[in-house]
């Protein structure tokens, strides 16, 4: 996967680069340590400032940030390469009924009359639901989409695909945009939807897109069936699934079921 | 299934859990026949590797025979004698196409590959039983292991070779030729290798494999060394001060051609050097300890290249980079590309070219394991490499 130029969550939770948390820092530190040492009205109130500065750097968080960020939107932007054709990537895509098989916080997108996708995405045991439409469709290159009033959720996004350099196969951009109604007001059940909408987390779920395209499966660390989490495994008994008849991939062998350590070891072969 | 469970640092148990099963379609499940103790598996024990739970099962080097194959597997039958490769990979992404195959895209879940990420930028492959950070994966030191692209991963052995000379190759025989390829040796050359563990070893043998003149090693024990001097290498004794000037004198004061660390990141060094990492490690400050790295720099002649097998995962402190830059030295490190090795090893093990079972200094059973760890990580005994029988 290739980091990309990522635009972090502007709204909700750190909203200030690392680097420049650190510059804060230190330039706060620095005016306390003056101010203090001045022992004046002016050096206090310069201690002042530089005490500003430190929660901020501390706590990642800028007021001003914030309501710069209820004007834009939250936006996240993240990009993968991965093994297969432009053309291929773009069908999964546009199949947007495949896209909760990979996006854990989806939980459905239906397509309606229209070119009108409804998207239903649950968080914190409540419902978000909202209709999207197409206004973009250029096979094989760019897909972008528009929420329509009256749903949850304002929101934009689009996909964006080219080949890579060399053999290096097929890049995948996504950007998305969210605007909360109501600006900072916002419902509790939407603002854990949008906490979790961070690059880190599209990244994870273009990962697992490309898990399926490159091999047909969702990769877990899980030892059994039972032992996967809930999100995986809805994921899982989707996976011999439409997404799979789409990329065509074959599942040809058969299975030989394992039935466990007592009964299960039908061997007498190679030993 | 009885299985060796990590309850926390230095806390290992043989537990009962229950079954692995098919969980994808590629998967197969490996009944195991022997399993080996890996010396970074000593880290985990030692609690230097974050992201471990209680109940994660560990081992990753292991073999047995195939005893259930998931629906799309095409190449593993039930029934099948395989070893292993301790790394997953799953045989399609662009790196396992370039034979990258530790840099694999798709076999470490979503959520540790946005930890991978976060610590190292990007996230390689998956290993079996080697923390959360790699895939969560359960390990070989079990009765029954799940092995996801089970057609990439095990390779099929013949049955006139035994486990023990088939073992290694799952994952320190591989890691010790690969370092020592990374050398690129040339006729003449003499290769140093710090560390006499097991990696160490099949890295003396794999420079002496590939043409190198001469091999100088590097370590501690006496037992290590011995087994060394047995292999042909000249031998420099830790104990008896700094090794710097005496690795001078045994190459002219030219130093090595190139220097291998199969320590890493646990380097149980001497001098001031030593002390400073020892307390910055304690404190947190540092994560990786460095004796034999800075060493392998310092010795390592002009133009040379420094291959590193050892096993790193953070932050390390004066690190001489101004001594690799005036030098103009290389570095290749990493995780071992298991699969690329694999079969070419197997051939030179069939053909007698070399027996692997030089190594193996204990044979015990899966229930022993965890008193096993324990000896080979207080070096008693002349524990250099523990083999345990499963299941017989
Ligand atoms: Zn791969």
């Amino acid at each position: 996967m290739q980091p990309y130029p990522v635009v972090r969550s502007r709204l909700v939770g750190v909203n200030i680069a690392p680097a420049e948390r650190i510059a804060t820092g230190l330039a706060g530190g620095a005016a306390i340590a003056f101010g203090v040492g001045q022992r004046s009205v002016r050096g206090m109130l310069l201690a002042g400032v530089g005490a500003i500065a430190m929660m901020r750097a501390i706590s990642g968080r800028c007021p001003l940030y914030r309501s710069r960020a209820a004007r834009k939107g939250i936006q996240v932007r993240r990009a993968i390469t991965i093994q297969c054709t432009p053309q291929k990537a773009y069908e999964v895509w546009r199949d947007l009924a495949n896209l909760p098989q990979f996006m854990t916080h989806v939980q459905s997108v239906t397509l309606e009359e229209g070119g009108v996708s409804k998207w239903v995405v649950k968080e914190g045991g409540k419902e978000l639901t909202w209709r999207a439409e197409l206004i973009e469709d250029t096979p094989a290159r760019r897909l972008r989409w528009k929420s329509l009033p009256g749903g949850d959720i304002s929101h934009e996004g689009s996909i964006d695909i080219r080949w890579a350099t060399g053999d290096r196969g097929t890049i995948v951009e996504v950007k998305m945009r969210y605007f909360p109604p109501g600006g900072l007001l916002v419902a509790s059940a939407l603002y854990g939807f949008l906490r979790k909408l961070t690059a880190a987390q599209i990244g994870a779920e273009l990962a697992r897109f490309q898990q399926l395209i490159e091999t047909g499966e969702l990769t877990t660390g899980a030892r059994r069936v039972r032992d996967l989490d809930e999100d995986d495994k809805a994921i899982s008994a989707q996976q011999v699934s439409p997404l799979e008849r789409a990329l065509d991939i074959g599942t040809s062998a058969e299975t030989s079921t394992w039935t466990g350590a007592t009964n299960g070891a039908t061997n007498g072969g190679a030993r | 299934m009885k299985a060796v469970v990590w309850h926390g640092k230095q806390d290992l148990r043989v537990d009962n859990v229950p079954d692995p099963s098919i969980v994808n379609p590629h998967d197969a499940i490996v009944r195991v026949t022997s399993t080996a103790i890996c010396g970074s598996d000593l880290h985990l024990y030692n609690g230097f590797i974050p992201a471990m739970k209680p109940g994660d099962i560990i081992g990753h080097e292991f073999m047995g025979e195939i005893v259930a194959t998931g629906p799309a597997c095409e190449t593993v039958k039930v029934g099948e004698r395989v070893i292993v490769m301790c790394g997953i990979s799953c045989g399609r992404c662009w790196f396992c196409k370039h034979e990258l195959f530790s840099a694999c895209d798709n076999t470490n879940p979503a959520g540790s590959q946005a930890a991978l990420e976060t610590l190292y930028g990007h996230a390689g492959g998956a290993l079996f039983g080697y923390s959360h950070l790699y895939g969560g994966y359960a390990g070989g030191q079990a009765e029954y292991v799940r092995v996801p692209f089970a057609d990439v991963g095990c390779v099929k052995i013949p049955a006139e070779l035994s486990d023990e000379q088939v073992l290694f190759l799952t994952d320190i025989f591989p890691t010790g030729f690969m370092a020592a390829e990374n050398c690129k040796i040339q006729l003449g050359d003499t290769i140093a290798v710090f560390g006499a563990g097991p990696v160490g070893q099949f890295a003396v043998k794999s420079a002496y494999l590939l043409g190198a003149e001469r091999v100088i090693v590097i370590d501690a024990v006496s037992e290590r060394l011995a087994m060394a001097a047995q292999q042909g290498a000249i031998i420099v004794d830790e104990r008896h001060g700094d090794v710097i000037p005496r690795i001078e004198e045994l190459t002219g004061g030219r130093g090595p051609d190139s220097v291998i660390d199969a320590v890493g990141l646990e380097a149980h060094g001497t001098g001031v050097g030593a002390v400073y990492d020892k307390v910055k490690q304690v404190m947190r400050l540092e994560t990786d300890r460095t004796t034999a790295l800075r060493n392998a720099i310092m010795v390592c002649r002009k133009g040379g290249t420094v291959s590193i097998p050892g096993v790193y995962g953070g932050l390390v402190d004066k690190f001489p980079i101004g001594a690799a830059f005036a030098k103009g030295l290389s570095f290749a490190m990493g995780q071992t590309h298991f699969h690329r090795y694999a079969k070419p090893l197997l051939a030179k093990v069939q053909a007698g070219e070399i027996d692997p079972r030089f190594i193996v200094t204990h044979r015990i059973a899966l229930a022993e394991i965890p008193a096993a760890y324990k000896m080979f990580n207080d070096k008693q005994d002349g524990c250099i490499k523990v083999v345990a029988k499963v299941g017989t």
